[in-house]
């Protein structure tokens, strides 16, 4: 997880686990202070609600007492009902007529049996045992919700039951008005209150309802708090990830410019510059890694002037040693014509002529050590240097046996470099040899590439597929008079890395046995002044 | 074609069948003036009358016959009118001979099949009887009042205005002065006696009210019914049912075993399927069909085992069943599509004669006819045959009935040239 997410995550953390909480404890006050007051509101409004069924089932039941009464006197009903068929359908419409003027809207004449003698609502139900509702309202003790048949289907009542007797025998009057959506709409007196019917299974059930009140203050009161609490949220979210990505991008940022410089600093390269304007924490550390770099080039360049100074030390007890072997042969030789001329002066030019070859051969090892000590000690130029140039001319005068392959990879437009053209044409020329000796005249590949570093410098990168170097080799790689060549003189590297310096350049390299080696050089551009 | 039973009265004082039948069933003149029996089986020649004349005044021909039954009319009387004319030959300008075949004569007489001409610019076709219509506005909606006005042809004779009014009003008309009045309202025949001066009399049964439903698809649906056993509920439905004056029908079903018929071919493709619904319809503003159509589904609900003999499908509905009016298009559709459980049909009495009747009813319902035989895919089974009461004035106007139970107003005062019906 990056700095950046990090800072992400905990930016959110803090800001949105707050909020959330404000936001359900808001709402759990409002849902319980207002839920209770709600609560109370439809309590007092059931109360009205029961009111109003207890007076229309008082209204069913006085019509049906006054239905009764005037039954109870109706002598045609009577004499018909007792066995008079002669006005039968006096008594099959009476229901009709008597349901008409009493405004009920179901209305039944049942004898004892629950055989149906009259039926207002569905007039030609006549002679139906329907005894089942007869016991049901009785049982009710008061109105009850009715499924009554009709011609078109049934419908719902609210209904009772009332008696009338003569004759010894006794009728049933079962009335009632219709439950449908007007009559429940008649009792929800209030915008957001329904009376509903619960689920109704069988003939005759209690008159219940169901009694829903949405209270649309409340419900605007709670849509209004989520509204503003999500609004809120969303903006609180879009802060924190912009503050986050904000705060992210300052510290980050610079961070990642210092972690990329300590990346590259190198203690022989170019001074690199890290932009430490801040005057915060980040500011102060590129500061101080600023000042690290600089107390790590001067201790470096302290420690090469040491080792400079110890190796010239080194190459003078050297060069003591080497003269002395060169000398001590002279030496003899010379002791040994001495003696010879004072004892055996005719053997003279015999014996000189015997040791001429030991006296060349001592004067020949001077002249060399003596040529190879001056190469120790260049003086170099600064001036601009065409690096491509030299390449090309390094690559096409190396004397590589067949099957090695000597290319260059040269970048175009490349920048001169400042420095002695001799100097470099040196240091490539040893860098190609060591390269195509490496390879032990199997088939291989040198590659010399040009290109343009990082922090301007002008790089020579000098590559070979040869037998590459071990650790304990690469360690040394650069150490005076180090060779794994048994003809080596342990010089070639070691010149190479001060002919580099003595041109404020760097060089590294890279190496893996049987993997090659890689030469990287990198000399400071030349600026137009 | 007429829509109202003022209508219907109207248009029989307008235009004449060929012949007319009384409640007795006593065939008469009408545009024929005499009819002989020819050779063949049921082959009648009828001569024209001599003066029968079209409002206009043309002559009527024997064409003219054939031509008014090839156009005019209205299911199921369309059919026998188009029957009657691919049954007729014109012999000449005032004879046309019909092979009635095994239908009686009297089917001649339905006023369905009065004569009309269509002529362009007049409101209606022209007829060849002594009124002429004069004007016709027909409800919107029932129990709007519709009036229908003759204007006399003879000299003398009065205007006649026909109101087709609510039961309701029954009570105001006697009131009102009104000649004649036409009702099925048993009540406006006690209210009579309570008037002096005014007569009623008892017409003919006019109507038989059938149901007709589908038949089971497993059961012997083409077995007889002993009518004895589903009597009694016929007579209930007489009795205690239907408001105005009515009796049981004298068979339990005519159908779907009413194999000496022809195989039935319906008119189009019959389009029997899947149940849609367990109503029993009927025309809304029929109060008998309505009585009738609420007391089978009570029937149905309390599991009537004649209901169940008569209409086993309907019967097995139980409490599923519902009453429903329909507007008249509407019912018609339906009938024709069987796109209901069962209807509740008025036909007229007197031309049910069997085959024919069959034919008719597949006409209006093709989905009858999806038997294989010469039976019906459903049920047809006649409940009640109804009638109405002529209350008049006596001395104020004459009126004669004819077989179908209609009443005709008869001037004191007879038409010129013209046979009295």
């Amino acid at each position: 997880v990056t700095f950046r997410s990090r800072l992400l995550i905990g930016f959110l953390l803090a800001t949105v686990v707050p909020l959330g909480v404000l936001a359900i404890g808001v709402r759990r006050q409002l849902d319980t202070r207002l839920g209770a007051q709600h609560q109370r509101r439809v309590e007092g409004l059931a109360r009205i609600v029961e009111q109003d069924i207890a007076r229309e089932s008082a209204s069913i039941g006085a019509r049906l007492a006054s239905l009764a009464r005037s039954l109870r006197t109706d002598d045609r009903f009577r004499t018909t009902t007792l066995g008079d068929e002669g006005d039968r359908a006096y008594v099959l419409d009476w229901a009709e007529q008597a349901m008409r003027t009493t405004g009920l809207s179901m209305l039944q004449v049942q004898d004892a049996e629950g055989r149906i003698l009259s039926s207002g609502h569905f007039r030609n139900e006549f002679d139906r045992l329907d005894a089942d509702v007869v016991r049901a309202l009785v049982a009710a003790k008061g109105a009850a919700l009715v499924q009554v048949r009709a011609p078109a289907g049934p419908f719902l009542a609210l209904a009772r039951i009332d008696s009338v007797s003569f004759a010894d025998r006794r009728f049933h009057i079962v009335g009632g008005t219709t439950v449908d959506s007007a009559f429940l709409r008649r009792f929800a007196r209030e915008d957001g209150m329904t009376v509903s019917l619960p689920a109704f299974d069988g003939t005759v059930a209690p008159a219940r309802f169901d009694i829903t009140y949405t209270s649309p203050e409340l419900a605007a009161l709670r849509s209004d708090v989520n509204r503003w609490f999500i609004l809120a949220l969303g903006v609180v979210i879009a802060l924190a990830v912009a503050l986050a990505l904000w705060l992210s991008a300052r510290i980050s940022g610079p961070l990642a410019t210092l972690t990329h410089a300590a990346s590259t600093i190198e203690l022989e390269g170019p001074e690199l510059q890290i932009a430490a304007q801040r005057n915060d924490e980040i500011g102060t550390l590129a500061r101080r890694m600023g000042g690290l770099s600089t107390r790590l080039r001067a201790s470096a360049a302290r420690l090469r002037q040491a080792e400079r100074r110890a190796t010239v030390g080194d190459i003078a007890r050297q060069v003591n040693h080497d003269i002395k072997n060169g000398l001590i042969p002279i030496r003899n030789v010379l002791r040994h014509l001495v003696q010879v001329q004072e004892q055996q002066p005719q053997d003279l030019a015999t014996v000189f002529a015997e040791r001429r070859s030991t006296l060349e051969s001592s004067v020949g090892y001077l002249d060399t050590l003596a040529r190879n000590y001056a190469r120790l000690t260049p003086s170099v130029e600064h001036r601009a240097v065409d690096v491509n140039g030299i390449v090309s001319a390094v690559a096409d005068s190396a004397s590589a046996p067949g099957g090695i392959n000597v290319r260059t990879r040269l970048t175009e437009s490349l920048p001169r470099a400042l420095g002695d053209p001799i100097v470099v044409r040196r240091v490539l020329d040893n860098l190609v040899r060591n390269a195509i000796e490496s390879i032990d005249g199997r088939a291989g590949d040198v590659t010399l590439t040009t290109s343009r570093a990082p922090n301007g410098a002008i790089r020579v990168v000098v590559a070979d597929t040869g037998r590459g170097m071990s650790e304990a080799e690469l360690a040394h790689a650069f150490d005076d008079f180090y060779t794994t060549k048994p003809e080596g003189t342990g010089l070639g590297l070691s010149v190479v890395r001060r002919l580099i310096a003595d041109l404020n350049g760097s060089v590294r390299v890279e190496s893996e046995p049987a993997h090659g080696t890689t030469f990287t050089i990198e000399l400071p551009a030349c600026t137009p002044s | 074609m007429p829509t109202t039973s003022a209508e219907q009265f109207a248009f029989g004082h307008a235009y004449e069948p060929l012949i007319r039948v009384s409640c007795k069933g006593e065939p008469s003149a009408g545009l024929a003036k005499s009819w002989s029996r020819m050779g063949g089986l049921g082959h009648w020649r009828f001569i024209l009358r001599d003066d029968a004349r079209f409002w206009n005044g043309d002559r009527v021909t024997a064409r003219d016959v054939v031509e008014s039954w090839q156009t005019t009319g209205r299911a199921p009387d369309a059919v026998t009118a188009r029957r009657m004319a691919s049954l007729a030959t014109v012999v000449d300008d005032s004879t046309l001979d019909v092979r009635l075949e095994h239908m009686a004569l009297a089917t001649l007489g339905n006023p369905q099949l009065g004569i009309a001409k269509r002529a362009p610019g007049n409101r209606w076709p022209l007829g060849t009887g002594s009124y002429r219509l004069q004007d016709v506005s027909t409800p919107q909606t029932v129990p709007q009042r519709s009036t229908v006005t003759l204007e006399p042809l003879v000299a003398g004779w009065p205007t006649i205005a026909v109101n087709s009014t609510t039961p309701s009003d029954g009570r105001d008309l006697v009131d009102g002065g009104a000649d004649l009045i036409v009702t099925d309202d048993r009540s406006l025949s006690a209210y009579r006696t309570t008037r002096p001066g005014v007569a009623s009399s008892l017409l003919d049964a006019a109507h038989t009210w059938v149901l007709v439903t589908h038949a089971p698809l497993t059961s012997d649906s083409g077995a007889a019914v002993d009518p004895k056993q589903t009597a009694p509920l016929r007579e209930s439905l007489a009795r205690d049912v239907v408001r105005g004056q009515a009796r049981a029908a004298s068979s339990s079903r005519w159908y779907p075993a009413e194999r000496r018929c022809d195989p039935l071919v319906p008119a189009s493709q019959p389009l029997r399927g899947s149940r849609p619904s367990a109503r029993v319809v009927y025309r809304r503003g029929e109060a008998v069909a309505q009585a009738l159509a609420e007391r089978v589904v009570a029937l149905a609900g309390s599991g009537d085992a004649q209901l169940a003999l008569v209409a086993p499908e309907l019967a097995r509905m139980g409490t599923r069943a519902t009453a429903a009016a329909l507007p008249p298009n509407d019912f018609d559709a339906a009938l024709r599509t069987g796109a209901e459980l069962a209807y509740i049909v008025s036909v007229p009495r007197l031309f049910i004669l069997g085959c024919d009747e069959a034919e008719a009813l597949v006409a209006v319902a093709p989905w009858l006819a999806a038997g294989s035989s010469a039976t019906f895919a459903g049920v047809v089974a006649p409940l009640v045959e109804t009638r109405s009461v002529a209350v008049m004035i006596p001395g104020r106007t004459g009126f004669a009935l004819t077989g179908d139970g209609t009443v005709t107003v008869v001037p004191s005062q007879p038409a010129p040239g013209k046979r009295s019906p």
